[in-house]
């Protein structure tokens, strides 16, 4: 079975898509298969990112949930496009239609479909890691996602709204003994490299800190048009990146 | 790699049912320890801040020396 991890954060533009789309692009390079999988229903993003079109989907995650269509049809194998050397990388996406998204809000989903199609990309595709792009919040669905994932990595940047959020977060996942990590964003440059930081905001949330991400402006200039590290791989965001798909393949592959 | 067609069958079993009361439970629990959170979280951002301050102390330092050197 694959290990399966769900990238949430309190608030939303926290960069929960990119930093998906660019830690599967880089686990790709260490020669594993990954799939991504866009559970940001209302404002859905890793398909901006990886620029696939509406066209070049078959089906789209929903049918798959309502068991419309065949997980086949839903997935977009991105390796060539992207022009990955070796790996594979795989994308699911929502519906963009307001009518879908709307019956899947309100319906919510169902517990073993985290399970079943983490098991049905492994016999398909042989996946190695499957990501949930969440949709931001506290709310019961993106828990359910945050609880039906192998890992979860939790999102924060340094401001009180989103500590307060990502602490009440950790609490809530705590009750529930999750596997929980953080990844700190968009981190103040003076900020990032102080050592305490990390040992401050473990001990605050009581979950260890996997990654510190200082806020680049060549991100935002980026303005998501493609896989940032695939166009910048000596950039210091993809070091960054790589620091954690590291610990990602050492500690939890 | 498999030739088969993979569906998925919706439907909710009882266990998820047990996993959303148990979330709601634990959303409604934490909520209630709200003045708690906002306490810790201050203190958290005074040691930031206190951090933050010693490291640009450290820094006006370094750059006093280096002009007493020059």
């Amino acid at each position: 079975m694959p290990v399966s991890f769900s990238i949430h954060s309190y608030r939303g533009g926290t960069g929960k898509s990119t930093t998906t789309a660019n830690l599967a692009v880089m686990l790709t390079l260490y020669n594993k298969n990954v799939a991504t999988i866009d559970l940001d229903l209302t404002s859905p993003g890793l398909h901006v990112i990886y620029q696939v079109s509406q066209t070049q989907m078959k089906a789209t995650l929903n049918d798959y949930i309502y068991g419309k269509t065949p997980l086949e049809d839903v997935v977009v194998d991105l390796t060539n496009q992207l022009g990955l050397p070796r790996g594979k990388l795989y994308f699911l996406g929502a519906s963009m239609k307001p009518e879908d998204i709307a019956k899947l809000m309100r319906d919510g989903y169902s517990e073993r479909f985290f399970k079943e199609v983490a098991k049905h990309l492994a016999e398909a595709y042989d996946v190695d890691f499957v990501f949930f792009d969440t949709h931001p919040g506290l709310n019961e669905d993106t828990l359910l996602a945050v609880l039906s994932s192998d890992i979860s990595f939790m999102l924060m940047r340094m401001d009180k709204q989103d500590i307060t959020g990502t602490y009440v977060t950790a609490q809530v996942l705590s009750k529930f003994n999750k596997t929980s990590y953080v990844i700190l964003n968009m981190v103040p440059p003076s900020m990032a490299d102080v050592p305490e930081l990390q040992v401050e905001v473990s001990r605050l949330l009581g979950v260890p800190v996997v990654g510190v991400v200082p806020f680049y402006p060549e991100i935002l200039q980026h303005r998501s048009r493609g896989v940032f590290i695939l166009k910048h791989p000596k950039h210091p965001y993809t070091m960054r990146i790589k620091a954690i798909a590291d610990f990602i393949i050492k500690n939890l592959g | 790699m498999s030739t088969r067609r993979h569906f998925f069958k919706p439907g909710r079993s009882e266990s998820e049912t047990s996993l959303r009361a148990k979330i709601s439970q634990a959303l409604f629990t934490v909520q209630t320890d709200l003045s708690t959170v906002e306490k810790r979280v201050s203190a958290f951002e005074q040691k930031l801040e206190e951090i933050m301050n010693r490291l640009d102390d450290l820094e006006n330092r370094l750059k006093r020396l280096e002009e007493l050197l020059d």
